[in-house]
């Protein structure tokens, strides 16, 4: 198979040629600007903030904003210090005490976790870690996950942080039905396939039009300039293509006729523009079809159960000048 | 037939998976995807990959995409050594987790260093203000401070005594400025060592062999850009102006 090469260019070493192809181009096509490819584009770069709440513990307990829990990257602003508010039920873990999960059911991964957790049976103690209060900040919450954010799970002294770990961690651990995480090297490399592409795509989107299309006009009272909102929108609705086409296609679930813990993965994601009033599924037949399928699977009320807290978002009331401010830096980064 | 790897080594990901076939003497080939010229924009490769992304693996009818699935498939499928993606829960579960973290932490900020370093300004003329290249120089600092304190610690390896993909993964990801001449391991003799560990149990010749382009990248000539794509370029670079 040929890529148009020029027919004055050097073969590469691994077609037989030298071994460094040279540099001298004669013509090119769309080129470096895409070196890093699509994901490198609109790619939101989260700043950690200190939550709102270190100031005034009894003024932020009314408020329960959801809050994208998961791509918080490390401060570029200087954090003001750890947020004295401990833990709800600060857990200085002895030996004998079993699975904890820290999750803040705000928070898109932390529901996949939840509800895999619950679905097959795992007994756990729920350890709620509010993002809002930032909890996540406090020096008993980073002897959990140093990375600072949710989930993070506790068992005996193994700590671990991140969802799909979680999530792979607990099917093997608990040795949950094949079909979760299968042992058929093509069917399990489906899996792990989606598990690593919506990093970068699905879950940017999702946080970007919730806070955009909600948590700015709504929490925050801050208008989004129209044109703004409307490119996050089609960035959604590319990737939500994208989800349909190279994923779905024609099976019942993302990565064939049953479900996986991608179908989780991406179920959680999308409630999340839905609790902004997004009608993710309306317009997509395909998409309601597979979701009616996941919702079945996993059961109703657990379903609803998890998301209770997200699809309360809109209800929240607005937050206050101080907040507003803290959350300033990290609004100019949302709004990109 | 034999396995087909759809790769640029300028790419991370793509030198993650070509190190690790190569190290585990996995039969394969290379098909190039030229991305200077643009050719993970070719119908040809689209057909392959419709994300338009390197690296892709094509076994027999089995197509996948994405760097971490592919390496999890080798493993799996030739049965490399374990320390690779070792059985032990807890230690395969580190493995995961740093794989799950580097996505945002490690390969979008070094990516960024070498735009804004080399390419934003060889590509538009332009360089980018002082006050963005600080602040992605600082993410930098702060995600690799996290990577010794939470994935190293004061282990030989991510995992303890062994490389793992974990390793492989971190390295050629923090080695992507180095295109731009900009050495991340200069600031932390704990991340020079280990960084030196995982070249010798990769082995320095396959290393360097695979990083070779990307250290030469400096030599392209991008005057021979088309001017209608230079101008996209430009446009899109905007955001990090």
């Amino acid at each position: 198979m040929t890529w148009q090469r020029d027919p004055g260019m050097p073969v590469p070493s691994w077609q037989g040629g030298d071994l460094h192809p040279g540099f001298r181009e004669r013509e090119s096509g769309r080129a470096g600007a895409l070196l890093i490819g699509p994901k490198f584009s609109g790619a939101i770069q989260w700043a950690g903030r200190a939550w709102p709440g270190s100031d005034s513990p009894g003024g932020s307990a009314q408020l329960q904003a959801p809050w994208p829990s998961k791509q918080f990257l490390p401060v570029v602003v200087p954090v003001p210090g750890p947020v004295p508010l401990g833990l709800p039920a600060a857990p200085t873990a002895t030996p004998t005490m079993g699975l904890e999960l820290y999750l803040d059911l705000m928070s898109q991964p932390c529901r996949a976790v939840y509800i895999f957790a619950k679905k097959n049976g795992i007994p756990f103690e729920l350890r709620t870690v509010e993002l809002l209060k930032g909890q996540h900040y406090s020096d008993a919450f980073a002897q959990v996950n140093p990375l600072r954010k949710v989930p993070a799970l506790k068992d005996g002294d193994f700590t671990l942080a991140e969802s799909v770990a979680i999530l792979l961690y607990l099917s093997r651990k608990y040795k949950t039905p094949d079909h979760w995480y299968p042992q058929d090297l093509q069917a399990c490399a489906r899996v792990d396939e989606y598990l690593s592409w919506q990093h970068t795509a699905l879950r940017n989107c999702c946080i970007q039009v919730m806070w955009q299309k909600m948590m700015f006009p709504v929490f925050l009272g801050e208008p989004v300039p129209p044109e703004t909102l409307a490119a996050t929108l089609a960035e959604l609705d590319r990737c939500l293509q994208l989800l349909e086409d190279k994923f779905l296609r024609n099976q019942a679930f993302l990565t064939g006729s049953h479900i996986s813990v991608a179908d989780l993965v991406a179920i959680t994601e999308l409630m999340h523009p839905v609790s902004a009033g997004c009608q993710v599924f309306e317009s997509r037949p395909k998409l309601a079809a597979w979701r009616q399928r996941v919702e079945a699977a996993v059961g109703k009320d657990l379903f609803q159960e998890a998301h209770a807290v997200v699809l309360k978002a809109k209800d929240l009331p607005p937050a206050d000048h101080a907040m507003k401010e803290k959350l300033r830096p990290l609004m100019q980064i949302l709004l990109k | 037939m034999v396995l087909e790897l759809y790769m640029d080594l300028l790419s991370a990901p793509c030198r993650a998976v070509y190190i690790f076939a190569r190290k585990n003497g996995i039969p394969f080939d290379f098909q190039f995807v030229d991305l200077l010229k643009g050719h993970h924009h070719s119908r040809e490769y689209i057909e392959i990959n419709p994300l338009r992304k390197l690296p892709s693996l094509k076994d027999g009818n089995f197509i996948l995409s994405e760097s971490v699935p592919i390496l999890l498939y080798l493993c799996r499928k030739y049965s490399t050594p374990s320390h690779w993606y070792p059985p032990d829960l807890h230690m395969r579960a580190r493995v995961d987790e740093f794989m799950a973290w580097q996505h945002t932490a490690l390969q979008l900020p070094m990516s960024k260093i070498l735009w804004i370093k080399l390419l934003i300004p060889m590509i538009t003329g332009e360089e980018v203000p002082a006050q963005k290249t600080e602040q992605m120089l600082e993410e930098v600092k702060n995600n690799l401070q996290l990577f010794e304190e939470k994935f190293l610690q004061d282990r030989l390896f991510i995992t303890g005594d062994h490389i793992s993909l974990a390793d492989l993964v971190a390295l050629v990801e923090m080695m992507q400025p180095m295109g731009g001449n900009h050495n991340v391991f200069l600031n932390s003799s704990k991340l020079a060592e280990w960084r030196m560990r995982v070249e010798l149990a990769i082995g320095t010749g396959l290393f360097w062999e695979a990083h070779d382009r990307l250290v030469k990248l400096e030599e392209w000539d991008c005057s021979t850009l088309n001017p209608m794509v230079k101008e996209r370029i430009c446009e899109f670079l905007q955001k990090y102006k």
